[in-house]
């Protein structure tokens, strides 16, 4: 397929740090539109002198426009000890372009930045905080930073967010080695911009890209906005000496350089686990007794120094303090794997709910997560190695379906991991239900939940009682009166799956009509929230994994009631997925009711968004089917 | 019978045989084998032994100084326990007289390995120091081979050279604590007063004991006058000691519950107020020990009491500004929005000015005090009875005893008619006497001019309206149109300026109509969201799809429409602790329903009324026909900011009632 870029090639760019003129009135109207804030100017130039000694100097002009745009004025910098903030500073303008307020680098506040859920890193951030006395108001953010790693170079992302809108990008990329850079955009097929590749010199730049509304159910951000991404071939990772024009080399270098040799035990340990595994009676069962023994013996830990961001900590230290990060504990798994002659591969990924790959024709380093690949017959088991409680061989929704390096011996490969359909993200009810003429229901609950939605439900293994309790009042919160009496939870994680056993009393749930009852059909499992309206929709949309529930209620009607009249049968087909809901009365007084709720995964165009509503409109509606009882005379 | 009355015995021989041994390393297989803790099976772990000893040192350069020694064992009882193998310890860093340092850390963790108990120290690589900010630091550890079953135990050591305050005694955690062992032994120049948490539903019994020490001081003195002679003197100091002890067992964890403002309010925990101190001299000085001295020693600081007196920086402002206003109350607005449009909040805190209210002014940000004591100077310079009132928010909780500390926030409460109005000029959205709700929090200490200060009840007593009045038709095609009007005052207005100020209008219209089925919103007004005074208004037209259901010759009407609740936050049957609705309140819907032509009411809801006792509260469901018009008008009524945790059960009782209402039906019959 060729690639649509509108290559334009334009000669010497020109960056201006002189005197502009940033009154506000200047920013053309249409860019205005929608936007809370407007860049306008923001200029990179990352200049690589030697693989390990890079300058990147940023320039960046951005005008708030209202209270919502302050969280991107971004005026801050990350160091650590290969990273240097050389210059520092921020200019305030008020709306008319007059400076208001000077900031110098040691007005900065500095402070640690160990991130969410790490326990020690040892990068540290100069931050500015500016509280502004009226809107709009402009910021002159300006940095150099002297990097030793060579091995990340700057995005270029002329749109940097939701409700910002452009009106000058530009980035600079100056090569002063023998090796050769590289680049490759992303969305950039809708997008005026201008490139010049000189070969050791490169310049992209656009202007007046209006602001993007964040829209409900809309894909990733990265998916949809235009962004290039640069890495050179050759290059340095805090002090390590790195390479590798396609993946095949830039596993190897990986595999040579940051893993050899870290995957060693000692005989204590691989005797144990030589024990452990002795009468297991196959090899698959090999594999999933030593992952239970990582996921009974360590516990994720996140510690970054140094080149410990990008390298396991070795083996054997992890197995002396039985804790580690997901490069550690995925490269110890990998170790035991070892140390009984079968092989493992450390594998790279970029982890979360949305789908991201690592680019499988851009090498370069990418990812944000370790975990284990095992080779296994003419498959692979994915082992997620940080997780205490995860089923063996279960991946979750965090890194299922998308393309992860795999690194072997022979080098870097790119793999796609495994996609959970309806079929496997399966959930499914039994529930008997005794209505009272009071208007209240006893009720026998049998659920499970298998595959991602056994993911999505086992957060309830992991609460304490009283926890659960409220958690489950917080679900069923339309159910007055709800009460637990009796609750069992059991996992088979072979099968992937959670049962839950309830026992439910609610106290109030018919509406009473005179001498009529109103019974809502589900009590248990309702589409509740129908997508957001949009008159005019602009961005494309997205569903979650896809899943199929079946739940199935018997209803015991109380004895001097008489079933009035039930709901219709009811079936819906769409792209999106399928409904259908049966209801019929059985032997004595019962009613049975049997859904089944299909959605699939997908990305749409915008067209189909209406469409997609109504069809989960119609299934909200039904979900709220009432049967009505009458009093016996 | 006699086998019972043995079995007893043992059982009881084998619990002292066993009983446990807290020392240092000295973790017993007992501790390791128990899989649950008997007093609470859901614990994913228990602080087996906790205990925190302080003693007073003296040296000659720095006098007395505070040596903390902490010592805790910790059972992980499941994978979910094992966050509690790390641990956090945050020092002040900023001055060094007032520094504090870690040092002898230990750390062990226990496992039972074929029945042998093993143990792993912690090492330096899991030991890790890090500045967070010019004012802490912080030292983290995590304890090495921790695993299900595994006990944990550290310890270390805090010096501290502030000698004249001793931090809080924390008698509770988030798991429970089977055994608690406090000592501080606090020499006879230190004078501190005990203070416990009352508000805790916990009671610790707190024993007295004293001893004596004997110290050598050393010092020098030099001869008055030029080439004077250095001389040094030393000499045995004999003094007494107070010591003070807990010793709790079976300390239940505490339980996290809604509406709770500040879980530490409830927290079981012992405060130290610092009544005097004595020099070796014997001299004697006192601190403070009643809020009035507390508030004289704030008011006297150049940081407090200097700032509200300078007026030279503004005076040319607010003289243009005062030039012809007459009342106070056009006054009070003027000077307050001019502060509020020159001055920025930077998110601090504090009772003491950051910058000076001088260079707050000049620069246009500034703390909460440089901002509202600014706002404070300003009034009475105009002639405005205005005066601080110190105050602790919500995150600071609520002090136990008089003192310094126990104020973090200052507000300006000016005194009309023998009212007090309240005004924080730090928020955008705030107005005259509709403050943060970060401040609403127990009661402020209000200084006068002249130095005298008394109590301010903070909690609004005006209850805010929240009113939404629906007229509409139910067209023959069973769905609705009709118009929409609502009026929010004080704490709701408030809320809704601090969402929607500067929000277009059609994500505004898109908001308003999220989660509330198919209702299309057209011809959105919103009146008075920039009028601060005046309560804000919103009108539209709407056309309205749901509540209604056709079964056989019947039709089904949701009368509250898109108004309906239908989810009761408060199912739980229990509740521990009070209920913080952060301000009174009044919700009224009042909607006027026509029926479609060729249909009659065949039923309608009844009405109810529930009042709770003491006029905490009431509900009201109303529902009237007239004719082809139907008429349902509900009120709630909330007339605390804070409930008491003994009127749960009927407040329970009004939000059930109020979802069962809300789901009821009016019937039409085709005719």
């Amino acid at each position: 397929m060729i690639k649509r870029f509108l290559f334009l090639i334009v000669i010497g760019v020109q960056f201006s740090y002189g005197q502009e003129n940033y009154k506000v009135n200047l920013i053309p109207e249409e860019l205005k539109e929608g936007a809370n804030a407007i860049i306008r100017s923001h200029d990179t130039s990352v200049e690589i002198i030697a693989f390990d000694n890079m300058i990147i100097t940023q320039h960046r002009v951005i005008t708030v426009l209202n209270r919502f745009g302050d969280q991107h004025v971004n005026t801050y910098e990350h160091y650590d000890d290969s990273r240097r903030i050389q210059k520092l500073s921020v200019l305030v303008l008020d709306a008319k372009g007059n400076l208001i307020k000077k900031y110098k680098k040691s007005e900065f506040n500095d402070v640690s930045a160990v991130s969410n859920g790490q326990l020690y890193m040892d990068n540290r951030v100069k931050h500015l905080r500016y509280h502004p006395i009226s809107y709009p108001y402009t910021i002159i953010f300006q940095s150099t930073v002297k990097e030793k790693s060579t091995a990340f170079l700057n995005n270029w992302s002329p749109i940097e967010g939701y409700y910002v809108g452009l009106e000058r990008s530009t980035y600079k990329l100056v090569n002063r080695t023998n090796s050769k850079y590289k680049f490759k955009g992303y969305n950039l097929e809708n997008y005026d911009f201008k490139l010049d590749d000189k070969g050791s010199e490169l310049n992209f730049s656009a202007e007046n890209l209006k602001a993007v509304e964040r829209e409900n159910l809309s894909p990733d951000f990265s998916t949809m906005m235009p962004w290039v991404r640069f890495a050179l071939n050759d290059f340095e990772l805090k002090g390590v000496v790195g390479n590798g024009s396609s993946w095949k080399e830039f596993g190897l270098w990986q595999y040579n350089d940051l893993l050899a040799n870290r995957d060693v035990i000692d005989d204590f340990t691989k005797n144990k686990i030589t024990q452990l595994i002795a009468d297991a009676p196959s090899e698959k069962e090999k594999i999933k007794r030593i992952y239970n023994y990582v996921q009974n013996n360590t516990r994720y830990v996140g510690v970054q120094l140094g080149i410990g961001g990008w390298q396991p900590i070795e083996a054997k230290e992890v197995d002396r303090v039985k804790y580690g990060d997901c490069k550690g504990l995925t490269n110890y798994t990998k170790a035991l794997l070892k140390s009984q002659g079968i092989e493992a591969f450390y594998t790279l990924v970029f982890t979360g709910k949305s789908k991201k790959s690592i680019d499988s024709d851009f090498a370069s380093i990418q990812g944000n997560h370790a975990f284990l690949c095992v080779p296994h017959q003419d498959d692979y088991i994915w082992l997620e190695c940080t997780s205490q409680t995860i089923p063996f061989g279960f991946l979750g929704a965090s890194t299922d379906d998308r393309d992860v390096l795999v690194i072997t011996p022979e080098g870097g490969e790119i793999v796609h991991t495994p996609i959970y359909d309806e079929s496997f993200n399966t959930f499914d009810a039994d529930v008997n239900i005794i209505l009272n003429s009071s208007g209240g229901f006893i009720a026998n609950y049998n659920s499970t939940s298998k595959g991602v939605q056994y993911d999505q439900q086992s957060y309830k293994l992991r609460m304490q009682s009283g926890e659960l309790i409220e958690r489950y009042s917080a679900i069923w919160n339309y159910l007055n009166g709800f009460t637990i009496v009796n609750k069992e939870l059991t996992v088979d994680k072979d099968k992937v799956t959670l049962h839950e056993k309830l026992n439910i009393s609610v106290s109030s749930y018919v509406a009473k009509v005179g001498d009529k009852l109103l019974v809502p059909i589900n009590p248990f499992n309702r589409v509740t929230k129908v997508p957001i309206k949009y008159l005019d929709r602009k961005s494309p949309f997205e569903t979650d994994r896809s899943f199929s529930d079946t739940d199935s209620y018997e209803f015991q009607v109380p004895e001097e009631f008489t079933i009035a009249s039930l709901p219709e049968d009811y079936l819906i087909n769409s792209e999106f997925g399928s409904y259908k809901i049966t209801i019929k009365k059985i032997e004595g007084n019962k009613i049975k009711y049997i859904r089944e709720l299909t959605l699939k995964e997908g990305v749409f165009p915008k067209e189909k968004y209406k469409s997609y509503r109504d069809f989960i409109k119609k299934i909200a509606k039904k979900d709220k089917s009432k049967f009505i009882l009458t009093k016996q005379s | 019978m006699k086998r019972v009355l043995l079995i007893i015995l043992l059982q009881l021989g084998l619990t002292s045989i066993c009983a446990q041994n807290y020392k240092f390393g000295k973790v017993s297989k007992e501790e390791l084998q128990e899989k649950f803790n008997p007093a609470d099976s859901s614990a994913n772990a228990t602080v087996l032994y906790s205990s925190e000893k302080i003693e007073y040192e003296y040296d000659n350069e720095v006098g007395f100084y505070v040596i903390k020694d902490i010592h805790k064992r910790i059972k992980i009882y499941n994978k979910e326990g094992l966050e509690w193998a790390k641990h956090a310890v945050r020092m002040y860093d900023k001055s060094s007289a007032l520094k504090e340092n870690l040092s002898a850390l230990r750390g062990i963790t226990y496992n039972l390995i074929n029945g042998e108990v093993k143990e792993q120290k912690l090492k330096k690589d899991g030991i890790f120091k890090e500045k967070e900010n010019e004012y802490w630091k912080k030292t983290t550890f995590t304890l090495p081979s921790v695993t299900v079953g595994s006990v944990i135990e550290f310890k270390y050591v805090v010096k501290s050279y502030y000698a004249s305050k001793l931090d809080d005694v924390l008698l509770q955690e988030l798991i429970p604590i089977k055994k608690l062992v406090y000592q501080v032994t606090i020499p006879e120049y230190y004078n501190f007063k005990l203070h416990p948490n009352l508000k805790s539903n916990l009671n610790p019994k707190i024993d007295y004991d004293s001893s004596s020490k004997e110290i050598i001081v050393k010092w020098r003195d030099k001869r008055p006058g030029p080439g004077g002679i250095i001389r040094k003197h030393e000499s045995l100091l004999d003094y007494s000691e107070k010591i003070i002890r807990v010793n709790e067992e079976n300390i239940p964890g505490l339980k996290k519950e809604i509406y709770v403002a500040n879980l530490n309010n409830y927290k079981s925990k012992l405060s130290f107020e610092l009544v005097s101190t004595k020099s070796f001299g014997s001299k004697i000085t006192n601190y403070a020990n009643n809020w009035n001295s507390v508030v004289e020693k704030i008011y006297k600081s150049e940081n407090f009491g200097e700032q509200l007196i300078k007026n030279d920086y503004f005076k040319k402002d607010v003289d243009v500004l005062l030039q012809s206003l007459k009342a106070n109350s056009d006054k009070i607005t003027a000077i307050y929005n001019s502060v509020k449009s020159k001055v920025k909040w930077n998110d601090f805190i504090g009772i003491y000015t950051d910058n000076g209210v001088k260079k707050a002014y000049n620069s246009g940000v500034g703390n909460v005090a440089d901002i509202n004591l600014m706002l404070i100077s300003m009034l009475r310079y105009a002639g405005v009875n205005a005066n601080p009132i110190l105050i602790s928010t919500k995150s600071n909780g609520i002090p136990l005893f008089p003192t310094r500390q126990g104020f973090n926030y200052v507000l300006c409460g000016v005194e009309i008619n023998n009212e007090i109005i309240l005004l924080d000029a730090t928020e955008e959205n705030t107005t005259v006497n509709i403050v943060p709700e970060r401040v609403l929090n127990w009661q402020g200490r209000m200084i006068r001019a002249n130095g005298s200060s008394n109590w301010v009840d903070l909690y609004p007593k005006k209850n805010s309206n929240n009113t939404t009045m629906i007229s509409t038709t139910l067209n023959d095609d069973l769905f609705f149109t009709g118009k929409m009007r609502n009026q929010q005052t004080d704490y709701y207005a408030y809320e809704y300026r601090n969402e929607y100020v500067g929000v277009e209008s059609e994500s505004l219209m898109r908001d308003l109509s999220k989660d509330k089925g198919e209702l299309q919103i057209a011809d959105l007004e919103v009146k008075n969201v920039l009028e601060l005074g005046k309560p804000v208004q919103q009108v539209y037209n709407f056309t309205y799809e749901d509540g209604v259901e056709e079964i056989g010759s019947e039709v089904y009407v949701s009368p509250m429409l898109f108004l309906t609740q239908e989810d009761n936050v408060f199912n739980k049957e229990d509740r521990s602790y009070p209920i913080d609705f952060s301000f009174p309140r009044s919700n009224k819907n009042i909607i006027n329903l026509t029926i479609p032509n060729g249909y009659k009411v065949k039923s309608i809801p009844e009405s109810v009324k529930l009042v709770m006792s003491d006029g905490v509260g009431e509900y009201s469901y109303l529902v009237k026909q007239m004719g082809n018009t139907i008429q349902v008008s509900e009120a709630l009524k909330i007339n605390f900011p804070i409930i008491a945790v003994m009127y749960y059960p009927e407040l329970r009782e009004v939000y059930k009632k109020m979802i069962e209402k809300n789901g009821e039906k009016i019937v039409l019959e085709k005719i």
